[in-house]
C-alpha cells in the first residue's frame, strides 16, 4: 500500500513537471523585457515618438518596454542589429521609413530582412521659404523656375532623405529645375533658409513649425493628402495638380523576418489601445505627428515594396543608384 | 527695464525649493558625466528623458540645462588632473592645466577653471538677457560661405597651438583632415574610406578619437615612464589661486568671455572651437608665449571661460529662434516639445515664466557649480595620490565603457583602442594631438560649407570674397598666417643678432 502511494506521487510529480515544460514552450508573449531599437539619435523626431509610447506600452504589455538608440549610417546600423536578432518579438525596430524604403532604393545591398508590424503615424513634409521672400505661393515658385531654370536653390537634409525624393518628384512633375543643396542638419538648413542663403527648404513639419507660427517662415505646399490642421492655409501638392508628390515621414514598427503570428497579433492589439490613449495621443500630436495606425504584415510588405520601387525609379533617373 | 523685471521674476521661480532640487541633481549628474570620458551630457540627458516626463516642464528643463553646464565643469577636472579630457571642449585645458598639476599646482588650476567658468557663465548670461534678439539676427547672416571662411580662419590658428615643431603640427592637422573625410561624401553620399564597415559611414567620431588619443595614450605613456621616475610633485602647493594667479587671469577671462559668447551665437559652432581660439589668442598676446604649455594659468583660465561663454552664446539662437546649437540642446528642445512648450521665437511671448525661469536657473546653476566644485578640489587633488596601478586601471576601464556608451557599439571601442595606441606612439615621437583634433572638428564643417557654397554660387570661388563677412574672415586668416611668418622672421633675426 505504501509503495503504491509513493508510486502515485512520483508519477504525479513527473506528469506535473511534464505539463510545466509544455506550458513553458507556449508561454504567453510577452514575458521578458522588450526593447525597441531606434536607429536615430536620442531627442530626434522618431526617438521622441517612441519614448512617448513606452510608459503606456509597458503598462499594457505588463513588461518593461524600453527605447534603445543604435545610430549610424542613416538608420542602417540599427536596422542591421534588429534584422540579425532573434525573431521572438523582444527586439523590434522603431523608425521612420527611410531605412527600409529609401536605403534599399539607392543600394539594393542595403535591404534588410525585416517584417513590418505596423505603420503608426505620419508627419507632413513641407516646402518652405522665408517670410520676406518674394515667393508667396507655390505657383510663384514654379513660374520663376520656368523662366530661369537652375536659378533657385532648395535644400533638404540629404539625398538619403524622404524630402529629397519629394523634391525630385516635384521637379519632374512641374518640369522645373531647382538646384539641390544637401544640408545634413535640418536646423542648419532652416537657419540658412531664414538667412536667405538658400531659397527653399524641403523638410518635415517639425523643423519649421515653430518658425511658421512666428511668421518667420512661410509654407508653400504640403505632401499630405489633406491640408494640415495646424496650418490650414497651406495647400497640398495634390491641390496644385502634383498628386505624385506624396512622400511623407512615416513612423513604422518592424521586427526581424519571420515573427510568430502571436507576436504580430499582440502588437496589433496593443498598438490600437495605446494609440487611442488620450495622453499618448496628445504627446504625439505635440510632436507634430498625425496618428494613422495601419496593420497587416502582408499588406505592409507590399506597400514597402511599392515604395522601394517608386524610389528606385527616381534614384536611377537622378543617377543616385549605385 | 522690462527685461530686468522679468529676470527677477525668473530668479524667483528658479529659487523655489523644487526647482533648486532639480537644478542640484542636474549639475551633479552633469559634473559626473563630464568627469567620465565618453559618457557625455547627451547620454545623460537621453537616459533621464523618461524621468522628466513625470515632472513639471520648467523643473525638467532646469535639470537638463544643469546637466549641460555641469558637464563642462566636470570635463576640465580630469583634463587638469590626469591629462584626459572628459569632453572635447576640455582638450585645450589639458595643455597647461596638466602641466600645472605636475608642478604641484593642481589646486589653483582647478580653482581658476571653476572661477573662470563662473565669471564667464554669469557675465554672458547678463549679456544674453540684454541683447539676445538683435544678436540672433546677426547670426542668421552666416551662410555657407561665411562658415567656410570662419572655419578656414580657425584652421590657421593651428600655427599658434604648436608647442614644438610647426611642421609636425601641420602634419597632424593634415592627418586630421584626412580622418575627417572618412564617411559619406556630403553631396553624393558615396562612402569614402569606410572599407565596407557600416559604422564608419558616419565618420570615425570625435569622442572616440579624443578618449583614445588623450586618455588611453596618457595611461600607456605614464605607465611606461613611471617605471623610471616619479612624475608628480607629491607636495601640493596650496588649493586656491593666488593673487598673482588672479592678476594673470582676469584679462584672459574677459577676452575669452567676449570671444566665446560671440562665437557661440553663430548657429552650429561647437563650443570646442572657441577654446582653441582663446588659447591661441592668449599665447599670442602674452609676454612670454614660450611658457605656454609648461603651466601658465592664462592657458587654463582663457579656454575655460571661453567654453562657458560659448555655451551661453549658443542660447541666443536657441531661445530667440528655437535653433539648437548641438546634440544636447537638440534633445532639450525635443523634450520641450513633448511638454507642450513651443521652443522658438514665440517661447518668450507664450511662456515667459518658462523662458525667464530657465535663465534664472542658469545663474543659480552656475553658483551651485562653483559651490559644489570648490570644496571638492581638496578631494580631487587627493585622487592624484592613488597608486598608479589602481588609478590607471580604473581610467582604462572608464575609457572602454565610455567609448561603448557613445552609441552602444563595439566599433567605437575598437576605434578608441586604435587611436589610443596611435596616441601613445605620437607622444613617444613628439607629435601633438591637438592640431589633429582641431582638424577633425573643423574638417567636416569646412568641406560641407565649401560644397554648399559651390552649389549656391554655381561653382564661382568669388563668392567668398564678394560677401563682406566672409571676406573679412578670409582676410583675418591671411593676416594670421602672415603674422606667424613675420614673427618667425623676427625671431630668426633676433637669434642672428644675438649670435653676433
Amino acid at each position: 500500500m505504501k509503495m503504491k502511494i509513493v508510486w502515485i506521487i512520483l508519477i504525479a510529480t513527473v506528469v506535473g513537471i511534464g505539463f510545466n515544460a509544455v506550458g513553458y514552450a507556449q508561454e504567453k508573449y510577452p514575458s521578458k523585457p522588450t526593447q525597441i531599437v531606434v536607429p536615430f539619435g536620442a531627442g530626434g523626431s522618431s526617438d521622441l515618438f517612441f519614448r512617448s509610447l513606452t510608459d503606456e506600452l509597458s503598462k499594457t504589455m505588463k513588461v518593461p518596454v524600453t527605447v534603445v538608440n543604435r545610430t549610424g549610417a542613416s538608420g542602417l546600423v540599427g536596422a542591421d542589429f534588429v534584422a540579425n536578432s532573434k525573431n521572438d518579438g523582444y527586439t523590434l525596430l522603431g523608425t521612420s521609413s527611410a531605412p527600409v524604403t529609401i536605403a534599399p532604393a539607392i543600394d539594393p545591398k542595403d535591404a534588410r530582412e525585416l517584417d513590418p508590424l505596423a505603420l503608426l503615424a505620419y508627419q507632413a513634409n513641407i516646402i518652405v521659404t522665408r517670410s520676406e521672400s518674394e515667393f508667396k505661393t507655390l505657383d510663384d515658385l514654379v513660374a520663376y523656375a520656368k523662366k530661369k531654370p537652375g536659378a533657385l536653390t532648395c535644400g533638404t537634409s540629404g539625398i538619403e532623405s524622404e524630402p529629397y525624393f519629394a523634391l525630385e518628384l516635384f521637379k519632374a512633375a512641374a518640369k522645373i529645375d531647382l538646384r539641390h543643396v544637401p544640408i545634413s542638419s535640418s536646423r542648419e538648413g532652416i537657419t540658412s533658409t531664414l538667412g536667405g542663403h538658400i531659397d527653399f527648404w524641403f523638410g518635415s513639419l517639425a523643423t519649421s513649425q515653430s518658425l511658421m507660427k512666428a511668421d518667420r517662415i512661410r509654407g508653400l505646399a504640403v505632401c499630405t493628402e489633406r491640408r494640415l490642421e495646424s496650418f490650414p492655409s497651406i495647400p497640398t501638392f495634390a491641390e496644385k495638380h502634383y498628386p505624385q508628390v506624396n512622400v511623407n515621414l512615416i513612423i513604422t514598427l518592424l521586427g526581424p523576418r519571420g515573427l510568430p503570428p502571436a507576436v504580430i497579433k499582440t502588437w496589433e492589439d496593443v498598438l490600437k489601445s495605446v494609440l487611442a490613449n488620450p495622453e499618448v495621443a496628445a504627446s504625439i500630436k505635440r510632436l507634430n505627428y498625425d496618428i494613422d495606425l495601419q496593420v497587416g504584415t502582408e499588406k505592409l510588405r507590399t506597400y514597402f515594396k511599392g515604395e522601394v520601387e517608386r524610389f528606385s525609379k527616381i534614384a536611377k533617373q537622378t543617377g543616385l543608384r549605385k | 527695464m522690462e527685461s530686468l523685471q522679468n529676470l527677477v521674476m525668473g530668479l524667483g521661480t528658479a529659487l523655489h525649493p523644487v526647482n533648486l532640487f532639480y537644478c542640484f541633481i542636474g549639475v551633479l549628474i552633469g559634473t559626473l558625466t563630464g568627469v567620465l570620458p565618453g559618457i557625455g551630457p547627451v547620454g545623460a540627458i537621453s537616459l533621464l528623458l523618461p524621468v522628466t516626463f513625470h515632472v513639471p516642464p520648467l523643473s525638467a528643463f532646469i535639470m537638463l540645462a544643469g546637466i549641460m553646464y555641469g558637464a563642462q565643469y566636470g570635463g576640465s577636472t580630469t583634463s587638469i588632473l590626469v591629462n584626459i579630457p572628459g569632453e572635447a571642449s576640455s582638450v585645450i585645458t589639458c595643455m597647461d592645466g596638466y602641466a600645472m598639476a605636475r608642478k604641484g599646482r593642481a589646486g589653483p588650476a582647478l580653482g581658476m577653471a571653476a572661477f573662470a567658468s563662473f565669471i564667464a557663465g554669469t557675465g554672458t548670461l547678463f549679456a544674453l538677457v540684454l541683447v539676445a534678439p538683435p544678436l540672433a539676427e546677426f547670426g542668421l547672416r552666416f551662410g555657407p560661405p561665411e562658415y567656410f571662411s570662419l572655419m578656414v580662419c580657425g584652421l590657421t590658428i593651428v600655427v599658434y597651438l604648436a608647442r614644438g615643431s610647426i611642421a609636425k603640427a601641420l602634419m597632424m592637422m593634415s592627418f586630421g583632415l584626412i580622418l575627417a573625410a572618412v564617411g559619406l561624401d556630403p553631396i553624393s553620399s558615396h562612402p569614402r574610406f569606410t572599407y565596407g564597415v557600416l559604422a564608419l559611414r558616419d565618420g570615425v567620431g570625435l569622442p572616440q578619437v579624443v578618449i583614445g588619443l588623450f586618455g588611453v595614450s596618457e595611461v600607456l605613456i605614464t605607465v611606461e615612464r613611471s617605471f623610471s621616475r616619479v612624475v608628480f610633485e607629491t607636495k601640493i602647493k596650496g588649493l586656491l589661486p593666488t593673487l598673482q594667479d588672479w592678476k594673470d587671469s582676469i584679462l584672459p577671462v574677459l577676452r575669452a568671455s567676449f570671444l566665446g559668447f560671440f562665437m557661440g551665437i553663430i548657429p552650429g559652432i561647437s563650443v570646442v572651437i572657441p577654446t582653441f581660439v582663446s588659447y591661441s589668442l592668449e599665447k599670442k598676446l602674452s609676454r612670454f608665449p614660450e611658457k605656454f604649455g609648461t603651466g601658465v594659468i592664462a592657458g587654463v583660465a582663457g579656454p575655460e571661460a571661453a567654453n562657458n561663454a560659448a555655451a551661453s552664446g549658443t542660447l541666443v539662437p536657441l531661445l530667440s529662434l528655437g535653433i539648437p546649437a548641438g546634440a544636447s540642446s537638440a534633445i532639450v528642445l525635443g523634450a520641450l516639445m513633448i511638454y507642450g512648450l513651443n521652443p522658438g521665437p514665440l517661447l518668450i511671448k507664450e511662456s515667459p515664466q518658462v523662458f525667464w525661469g530657465v535663465i534664472g536657473s542658469m545663474y543659480i546653476g552656475n553658483v551651485m557649480l562653483l559651490l559644489l566644485n570648490l570644496p571638492l578640489i581638496g578631494i580631487w587633488v587627493k585622487v592624484l595620490k592613488i597608486p598608479y596601478g589602481i588609478l590607471f586601471s580604473l581610467i582604462i576601464l572608464f575609457c572602454l565603457i565610455g567609448s561603448y556608451t557613445i552609441n552602444n557599439s563595439l566599433t567605437d571601442m575598437y576605434i578608441m583602442i586604435i587611436f589610443g595606441v596611435m596616441g601613445y606612439l605620437m607622444k613617444k615621437f613628439d607629435y601633438e594631438a591637438t592640431p589633429l583634433i582641431l582638424a577633425l572638428v573643423l574638417g567636416p564643417m569646412i568641406e560641407n560649407a565649401l560644397a554648399r557654397s559651390m552649389i549656391i554660387s554655381r561653382g564661382s570661388f568669388l563668392v567668398f570674397f564678394q560677401r563682406p563677412i566672409s571676406a573679412i574672415f578670409l582676410g583675418m586668416a591671411l593676416l594670421i598666417l602672415l603674422s606667424s611668418f613675420l614673427s618667425k622672421k623676427k625671431l630668426g633675426e633676433d637669434i642672428l643678432n644675438m649670435e653676433e
